[in-house]
């Protein structure tokens, strides 16, 4: 028990902050309130952490937990410039609902964020369902409010598209996992909602077969809005309309204008075709594609949520599109090696893989990262979380980003 | 003056023809009004030479200005502290193109209009694509992460950089970011480098993303009798879901300035026009259109031209890229402001900007990239003129803090540089400039690139 | 007063606004990189000698020599700064101050005014030419430099007499066309013959003062020019025709320099043997016979953009019949010539000469048209040294093959 903790109350009000493990839970409900907070923390050199949904903190020290669930309005959204400023306690899902019962249409969403709050997803920034149409949360945030870790408010950005002035801040707190700072409020950037939207589930027997032909609309000019193969197990886990026992799923839907949407999805369907994808279903309904997570099936897409959410993905590795190939194989023959199994949600695009290993497996995990990591740098790909590159630029990265964490956070509060 | 020990090893390190001092005159400008002579102009070949001059730097304390073409707006390229300009048009190659990742790798000084000429053939294209494209590099635009006409739609610079190879300031030689799009494995430098107008490295490589042309697209020209019958008409383009790929606004002073030069049959007495491109899926295309003319249609528009032939939609781009310098024929010289406000804040800045012509007495013309709030006021006088030149300054500097007012940025294109120095407390807070100040200082300990630039330490 | 402290340069030296265009079109900076080769950097430079803050050294010399004056940044430049005009008065302001290197006053002072010492010079140049030390003089093809035993000029003085000619034209030869290409003179005769326009051939005629104008050597200049003047403008003829576009461009230009009525008439009679043909003969090409090749078309900087003339020679080209003709890329810029240019810097101009071969080997033709001299020179002597097999003419020379091919012409016919 902390000493400054007893100044908590007055700051937060009754009921607001538990303890819980020799640690102290609080919920604030301002940024006024997240301010002083910290601000006592930087004093006291006490280590602070922003809650992480699902995860309990896993510190040694007592520590200070911020829940900002309570800090999930939305405060404004603008329709004329396209822009919602909200609290970043917001849960993504809400938000996403919200804007379009509006008209709106706010993409940046992983299978990792979806019942996340906003500070979590941008504090995180996985790669995701998304991607590779609409990008990640860097090009969705045009303003930021963040407590930085000494307690003073830092806020930047406007309702500006373009913004260059001075140096983009903005930019270090996504994917900073809050080391830099709390964001407390955002604005971000909204898209009108597409005319119309069509679904094609289709089946494959070869993963090579999926990803190959998934791989190959970028060049003949077709993006989809979303394209993801998914492993036969999770496949059936998430009881996708059409998708029997065995078979890998192709989730690929386009969305836009309604007068290309039937020859784009049909010029699709030949390049599937082609690689001996069989269509299974086209749904064009929109409540068919993306229902609330409280009904039963058909689903889709909540489906593919909860299924997926359901155990988080242990690996999220990113390779160039021509080299997807290769690195199924790497991951395949690393499992077989280890002895474990995996299953994989591809999204295609970008190319990121989320691989989901069954929990019973762990013995076998540090041979088969091992395995994969080596593999991974010759063929220049990417894992989430761990940098891979030549060893003398990774030593310079590393002692660059201890000095902007230091510079931020002086006294070293925030863990995380 | 350096001393003839440095300038020897300068000419070791890059090559005796590839370091000049007594050129000094032409690389101490840009496209603004400052100047200042540099003490040598060295021409590096490769990342190697580029990371010995600056180490070599920070063992003599002298300053180094990064220069591509040298036509960037706010003073960021003249080296106003003297030193060694380090000139990047040498390094100019394209390294790789990879159409099957959409990727390719280039060298700093290559001419942005030069990468789009190898691209198109092969069915791509890099959409930033700023108005000064057949001379500005790509080293230069991701230093000031340039924008362009295509932003609305497409995005800017920083959305199209995959990974940097930089030197920094200390001379040592790092990768941000890589081939693959961006991966959160750490702090994202890439974004960071992006803007910083060569406060914080030099780009040797440059990976970015290219995008294959788009399948059609139509042109379009839009006359109006008010300036605010145009932006509403944006705002309703907006508010209907259409993203134009290109929204350019010019207002009467401009058309006029163009057609002295293009003649391209703009209209001489129209308030204002929007040049308005869609682009997309070839049967999508004609609906925008007919959307589009409804809503000018609506906000009283007085003409409206669609161009039928490649030749004509040159001709209406030829006008918008080259208004520019076609205002010099009006005045000898002209000051290129860049401010951004939120879109439906545009009438109420252009009004403004109407109201502050007027007090100064000196013209302004109004080109705006209108689909994102950013305005690029022309602001017309004689600089020699030492009383006009005053005017100048105040008129920009009334005209930041309106368009700060109404909740928008100092600087939506062309950077901060020297010259929106002054006013950079105006847009951040002191929290947040001593933690840019911060930055710059882990970077640069001995304050080595591009010294006193945009966040003037 | 120095001329670049006169009213009218010293206002358009302020006039650039260094907006850089200039750096897209000049084929000079496009070659060396540097900033003191394109306008910009030109502009700077002469208006810091203007205010005495620069000396004349050597590097501002080279500044104000190495512009091979194609006119490409005039033409591009937003704000219409007149550089030609402005590195012109620079170069008279050098003569003036500093005055001529030797070679170049010994040239334009004494060599090209007189005729006798041209009949030497190229005498000379014969006899050594096939030397081995002499077959290539940096860069330019002296071996493969066709040198007339007689000048045209001189052989010409009994041209066949048409009885009932529509129109009466003064050729003006021009040094080149006269000692080098003769046929093409030849040729020129036989054209305007075929169409029934009487030719002489005044034998005094002198250089038309382009060299000495150039390089700012006012007082030859002005000697020649009057001389022409007065001697063309004593024939009884309709027009006066030329063949080389420099030579055209200098002869139009007289009345604006002189500023007398006898110079402004001259110019106002001097027309471009294809605007001539085009314009004012109308000739109708349809109907002769086929003369066959795959060609395409240079435009000479003088002629595109000193005179705008560009579509006449591809009129002539297009509608003969047998002719596939074929536009190649970058048709319009510099050959590199440059007159003297490419004597004074030849890595320059071959760099830029290589661009242009680069366009013509695209274009995939055996046959480059032109109608200049100088830029046939030059083109075909770097063919020559590049190993390449295709041949440049005159678009006389074409015209010339298709009358002949019609009906022999008395003046006995040269192989294409």
């Amino acid at each position: 028990m902390k000493d400054w903790w007893a100044k908590l109350p007055a700051i937060l009000g009754a009921g607001q902050y538990v303890e819980e493990k020799g640690n102290m839970l609080v919920f604030p409900a301002s940024t006024g309130q997240v301010s002083s907070i910290v601000k006592l923390a930087h004093e006291n050199n006490a280590k602070v952490v922003v809650k992480k949904s699902g995860a309990g903190a896993n510190v040694r020290e007592p520590v200070l937990i911020l829940d900002l669930s309570k800090m999930n309005e939305i405060i404004e959204v603008d329709k004329e410039n396209l822009t919602a400023s909200v609290m970043s306690g917001i849960v993504l899902s809400t938000f996403q609902a919200k804007m379009k019962k509006q008209g709106f249409y706010f993409p940046p969403i992983s299978i990792w964020d979806y019942t996340s709050p906003m500070i979590e997803a941008i504090a995180a920034n996985h790669t995701g369902l998304n991607t590779g149409r609409y990008g990640k949360w860097r090009e969705y945030i045009l303003g930021v409010e963040a407590v930085l870790p000494t307690g003073e408010v830092l806020s930047v950005g406007g309702k500006n598209i373009k913004c260059v002035s001075g140096l983009d801040l903005m930019g270090l707190f996504i994917g900073s996992h809050s080391q830099l700072g709390i964001i407390t409020r955002v604005l971000v950037r909204l898209l009108p909602k597409p005319k119309a939207r069509k679904l094609l589930i289709a089946s494959a027997s070869s993963l090579l077969d999926a990803v190959n032909a998934t791989n190959s609309l970028g060049p003949r000019g077709l993006l989809p809005a979303r394209n993801e193969v998914i492993t036969s197990r999770l496949a059936l886990e998430m009881q996708l309309p059409g998708i029997e026992k065995g078979q890998i799923a192709v989730l690929t839907e386009v969305e836009g204008f309604a007068e290309s949407l039937q020859r784009q999805l049909a010029e699709i369907d030949v390049v599937y075709q082609k690689y001996g994808i069989k269509r299974r279903q086209i749904i064009s309904e929109e409540n068919e594609i993306e229902k609330s997570t409280k009904e039963p099936s058909p689903c889709v897409w909540s489906g593919y949520f909860s299924r997926a959410h359901a155990y988080p993905p242990t690996y999220s590795f990113t390779v160039l599109p021509a080299k997807t190939q290769l690195l199924i194989g790497i991951l395949d023959k690393a499992a077989g090696q280890a002895g474990i199994s995996h299953e994989m949600i591809i999204h295609c695009g970008v190319v990121a893989m989320d691989v989901f290993i069954d929990a019973q497996d762990l013995s076998g995990l540090m041979q088969f990262e091992e395995m994969v990591l080596k593999e991974l740098r010759l063929i220049g790909g990417r894992m989430a979380g761990e940098k891979i590159g030549i060893l003398s630029h990774i030593g310079e990265l590393k002692q660059l980003e201890a000095g902007l964490r230091r510079l931020f956070d002086p006294h070293g509060i925030m863990v995380g | 003056m350096l001393s003839s020990a440095v300038t020897a090893e300068l000419k070791k390190i890059v090559g005796t023809m590839y370091c000049k001092c007594d050129e000094n005159l032409v690389y101490g400008y840009d496209a603004t009004l400052t100047q200042y002579p540099p003490d040598a102009v060295v021409f590096p070949g490769s990342t190697e030479e580029v990371a010995q001059v600056i180490k070599l730097a920070n063992r003599e304390l002298i300053p180094v200005v990064s220069r591509g073409a040298g036509t960037n707006l706010s003073g960021g390229s003249v080296p106003w502290r003297g030193g060694i300009v380090l000139n990047l048009t040498r390094m100019n190659r394209i390294l790789e193109i990879d159409t099957n990742n959409l990727l390719a790798v280039v060298e700093p000084g290559l001419v942005n209009a030069d990468f789009q000429e190898v691209l198109a053939p092969l069915g791509y294209y890099y959409p930033p694509d700023p108005a000064s494209m057949k001379v500005c590099t790509i080293g230069g635009n991701v230093g000031e992460c340039a924008g362009g006409p295509r932003c609305l739609k497409y995005g800017v610079t920083r959305d199209y950089i995959r990974g940097l190879e930089v030197v920094l300031p200390t001379g040592e030689v790092v990768m941000t970011g890589s081939k693959n799009k961006p991966v959160t494995d750490g702090y994202d430098l890439t974004r960071l480098m992006i803007g910083s107008e060569g406060i914080l490295g030099v780009f040797t490589k440059i990976i970015v993303g290219i995008s294959p042309l788009p399948a059609a697209k139509k042109t379009m020209l839009c006359s109006f009798a008010r300036i605010e019958d145009a932006t509403n008409a944006v705002a309703d383009m907006v508010g209907e879901g259409i993203v134009p790929t290109t929204l350019e606004m010019m207002d009467n002073l401009l058309i006029n300035c163009a057609e002295d030069h293009t003649r391209a049959g703009l209209p001489r007495d129209a308030a204002a026009i929007l040049l308005i491109e869609v682009d997309g899926y070839q049967e999508d295309l004609p609906r925008q259109v007919e959307t589009i003319r409804e809503l000018c249609r609506k906000n009283k528009m007085r003409e409206f031209k669609l161009a039928t032939s490649a030749a004509e939609v040159d001709q209406l781009w030829v006008a918008r890229r080259t208004v520019i310098g076609a205002v010099a024929r009006r005045r000898p010289s002209y000051s290129l402001q860049d401010v951004t406000v939120p879109r439906n804040k545009m009438p109420a800045i252009v009004n403004k900007i109407v109201e502050i012509s007027q007090k100064y007495q000196l013209p302004i013309g109004v080109l705006a990239h209108a689909g994102d709030g950013n305005l690029h006021p022309l602001v017309l006088f004689d600089e020699r003129d030492p009383a006009e030149v005053a005017k100048v300054h105040e008129a920009e500097g009334e005209i930041c803090r309106a368009a700060l007012e109404l909740g928008g940025t100092l600087s939506g294109e062309h950077g901060i540089g020297s010259l929106k120095l002054p006013y950079l407390e105006w847009e951040f807070s002191a929290t947040a400039l001593n933690l840019m100040k911060g930055i710059k200082r882990l970077f640069d300990p001995n304050n080595i690139l591009n010294p006193g630039k945009v966040v003037g330490v | 007063m120095n001329i670049l402290k006169t009213k009218e340069i010293y206002e358009k030296l302020n006039s650039c606004n260094k907006c850089g265009f200039c750096q897209a079109t000049c084929r000079v900076y496009k070659a060396t990189l540097n900033e003191f080769n394109c306008a910009r950097g030109r502009i700077r430079l002469i208006k810091a000698v203007a205010d005495g803050v620069l000396a004349r050294s050597r590097f501002y010399e080279d500044a104000v020599n190495s512009c091979t004056l194609c006119l490409e940044c005039t033409k591009t430049c937003p704000s219409a700064v007149p550089t030609a005009k402005l590195i012109l008065a620079a170069r008279q302001d050098l003569a003036a101050t500093k005055g001529l290197p030797l070679a170049k006053s010994i040239a334009l002072r004494r060599v090209f005014p007189s005729n006798t010492m041209q009949k030497m010079a190229f005498r000379s140049l014969k006899m050594i030419k096939d030397k081995k030390w002499f077959r290539e003089f940096r860069g330019i093809d002296l071996a493969g430099l066709p040198v007339a035993d007689e000048s045209f000029i001189n052989s010409s003085q009994k041209l066949p007499g048409l009885k009932n000619p529509r129109l009466k034209a003064a050729f003006f030869v021009g040094c080149l066309m006269s000692h080098t290409i003769v046929p093409t003179a030849r040729n020129l005769v036989k054209v305007l013959h075929a169409n029934n326009v009487a030719v002489v051939v005044p034998k005094e005629q002198r250089c038309c003062g382009t060299p000495q104008f150039v390089y700012g050597e006012g007082k030859t200049f002005g000697e020649l020019a009057r001389h022409n003047i007065e001697l063309f403008n004593k024939l009884d003829v309709d027009v006066v025709v030329t063949g080389c576009a420099s030579c055209g461009s200098m002869l139009k230009n007289y009345g604006d320099l002189l500023e007398n009525e006898a110079a402004q008439k001259l110019s106002a009679k001097t027309v471009d043997i294809t605007k001539f043909l085009v314009d004012t003969l109308q000739v109708d090409l349809t109907s002769l016979p086929g003369i066959y090749g795959k060609v395409t078309y240079h435009d000479p900087c003088h002629l595109i953009r000193s005179q705008g003339i560009a579509v006449q020679p591809r009129r002539i080209l297009t509608s003969l019949p047998g002719i596939e003709y074929v536009e190649m890329e970058g048709a319009d810029s510099c050959c590199g010539a440059g007159g003297m240019f490419q004597g004074f810097y030849p890595e320059i101009a071959a760099k830029i000469s290589q661009r242009k071969l680069a366009g013509v080997i695209k274009a995939g033709v055996d046959t480059v048209v032109t109608a200049c001299p100088a830029c046939m020179l030059r083109i075909q002597g770097r063919l020559n040294i590049g190993g390449h097999k295709q041949q440049v003419v005159h678009l006389v020379d074409v015209l010339a093959k298709a009358y002949e091919a019609e009906k022999p012409l008395a003046v006995a016919s040269e192989k294409l």
